[in-house]
């Protein structure tokens, strides 16, 4: 560890004392202090996801954190010479705010949505909120982060969640592979024109229904699609969807979005295979020195689990860190978190990259 | 009698010295009796207290025609105590310092207690404390006078800064964490024992 170059503590009170006056002034030194978001994303909030809830979890393992409500806490770690602030938000308004706030450390926990990006919303219900047309958009529903082109089951869109997308038309061309997630790309050769006769047999919900969510589509129109195994893990008929985030005029898409966090850590089923890609080759926010950190998942993970030890292990890393590079404790924590989950969570072998 | 409002920066010992008393005359003074009751300590006022100036006095002495008269005028020592505390509000011991009055500089160690005494010009307004902690430099600005007393909500703020606790998320936060660290009730208010008991770790 480098000495640690700290700045001025900044401005304190003094009283003065005349000659024999045992008064006194106590001087402290501060804590670096350090922001962390938490921003929950749909079915991932506190009353969803049981022992994982923050800051149930952190309180039983860290003596000083203090609880201020359900959604703000602070820790003062003695061993790191830190003072964290926690804050819990749930809305993507707010996520895009600390994604777009320098300095800041932001935790999203949810879904990925097959890729989709990360999506908000209080309800667990069926509904626009788990796609990109939701009626409150600012507040709820994916901020598009994927791919531009999107592979999506059928039943996943009219039966299990019921939203609207926008499917490739088959009247325009396919769209070029390296346009599409790395899913469909793998079966880039065996996509083909699918009628909407060709689809409704494969779902539940009625055609009616059905044609709605594609973005209202016709009887006799046709979409882009494939049939593979889905990350379901069954064979599934898939509708290529638009899912572009790139100058839509869209203000609730990675296109609009200004990333200037310290830290993203994208804490939700493989967000390596489908975020990584996006925000640090196509979107271009690539590490600078001791700034724009990324974290991702591989595979499908349980994000409260996978969350809850990240920020655990945040806070009690085991070294002195005021004004010190945030890698090696980001590291530690990287480390240590896929240690307590390969320990403890079998059903999804995820870990952190 | 004048009456003076009391400035930012301002105590008895500041104001009695830029009138030319010594700080127990007005302290003590029959006329400020009720700002000694409420506030109590002569170094802790508030922004806006009022504070009577006695008249001065003439004092005559009877000398010989031609004969040499010799005056000393007392003088009125301060003093800036400080006491070095680390996270755990234990003394930081031994650690050698800088410290600029109002331009003066003064070098020495904290003692075992982590005390730092040092003389000072009673109305100095501005201090500069430079730390050397493994030999890494703190350094701290001071506003000389300017604590507030423990019943305004800026004074329990300003000692909760001083004793190194964030009031980043607001100071109900800082005082839950005071009073965690001192098994008090964890209300984030300012009752009576948190503030009895960060007087007593301040020092004032």
């Amino acid at each position: 560890m480098g000495d640690p170059a700290q700045p001025d503590q900044g401005n304190f009170t003094a009283s003065r004392q005349s000659s024999g006056d045992p008064s006194f002034s106590a001087l402290t030194p501060k804590y670096e202090e350090r922001l962390i978001i938490l921003a929950q994303g749909k079915t991932f909030q506190n009353e969803q996801i049981g022992d994982w809830a923050i800051p149930s979890y952190l309180s039983q393992r860290l003596s000083n954190l203090v609880v201020i409500d359900d959604r703000n806490m602070t820790y003062a770690d003695d061993v790191q010479h830190v003072n964290f602030t926690i804050q819990r938000v749930t809305t993507k308004s707010d996520f895009v705010k600390w994604l777009q706030t320098d300095g800041a450390h932001v935790v999203y926990c949810g879904h990925a949505r097959l890729g989709q990006g990360p999506c908000f919303g209080d309800s667990a219900d069926p509904g626009e909120e788990w796609g990109s047309h939701a009626p409150d958009a600012l507040t709820t529903g994916i901020l598009p982060s994927g791919f531009p082109y999107i592979g999506l089951p059928l039943d996943e869109i009219a039966d299990e969640h019921q939203y609207t997308v926008s499917p490739v038309s088959g009247d325009d061309d396919k769209p070029a592979a390296s346009d599409c997630h790395p899913h469909a790309r793998q079966l880039y050769n065996n996509m083909t024109k699918f009628s909407v006769s060709d689809l409704a047999p494969k779902i539940q919900a009625s055609s009616d229904a059905m044609t709605a969510l594609l973005s209202n589509a016709g009887p006799n129109d046709t979409f882009w699609g494939y049939d593979a195994t889905g990350e379901s893990g069954k064979w599934e008929r898939h509708v290529l969807c638009s899912c572009n985030w790139q100058n839509t005029g869209n203000p609730m898409d990675m296109g609009a979005v200004q990333i200037s966090c310290k830290a993203y850590i994208c804490i939700a089923c493989s967000t390596f295979i489908h975020f990584y890609p996006v925000v640090r080759k196509l979107k271009g926010w690539t590490k600078d020195g001791d700034n724009h950190y990324a974290y991702w998942t591989t595979n499908a993970t349980a994000s409260a689990a996978m969350t809850a030890f990240w920020l655990y292990r945040i806070l009690s890393y085991p070294q002195r860190n005021d004004y010190q590079p945030w890698e090696a404790s980001l590291e530690y924590a990287k480390q240590m978190a896929n240690r307590d989950y390969a320990g403890s969570v079998a059903k999804y072998p995820s870990s952190l990259i | 009698m004048a009456q003076y409002v009391v400035k930012q920066g301002d105590c008895i010992l500041s104001i009695a010295s830029s009138f030319g008393f010594f700080w127990e005359t007005i302290w003590n003074d029959p006329q400020n009796a009720s700002l000694k009751q409420l506030r109590k300590d002569p170094n802790v006022l508030l922004t806006g207290d009022v504070v009577y100036i006695r008249d001065k006095q003439i004092k005559q002495e009877s000398k010989p025609t031609d004969g040499r008269a010799s005056f000393v005028r007392k003088g009125t020592p301060a003093q800036l105590r400080l006491q070095l505390l680390d996270r755990n509000h234990q003394p930081r011991k031994n650690l050698s310092y800088n410290l600029v009055v109002d331009g003066a500089l003064r070098s020495g160690t904290s003692d075992g207690n982590g005390w730092i005494v040092e003389p000072m010009p009673p109305n100095a307004q501005k201090a500069e404390l430079t730390v050397v902690d493994q030999g890494v430099p703190e350094k701290y600005s001071m506003g000389l006078g300017t604590v507030d007393p423990i019943t305004e909500s800026s004074g329990v703020e300003q000692r909760l800064k001083n004793l190194g606790h964030s009031t980043t998320s607001g100071v109900g936060p800082a005082l839950k964490a005071f009073q965690k660290k001192y098994g008090l009730p964890e209300s984030g208010n300012p009752d009576d024992a948190t503030r009895a008991k960060l007087k007593s770790i301040h020092g004032c």
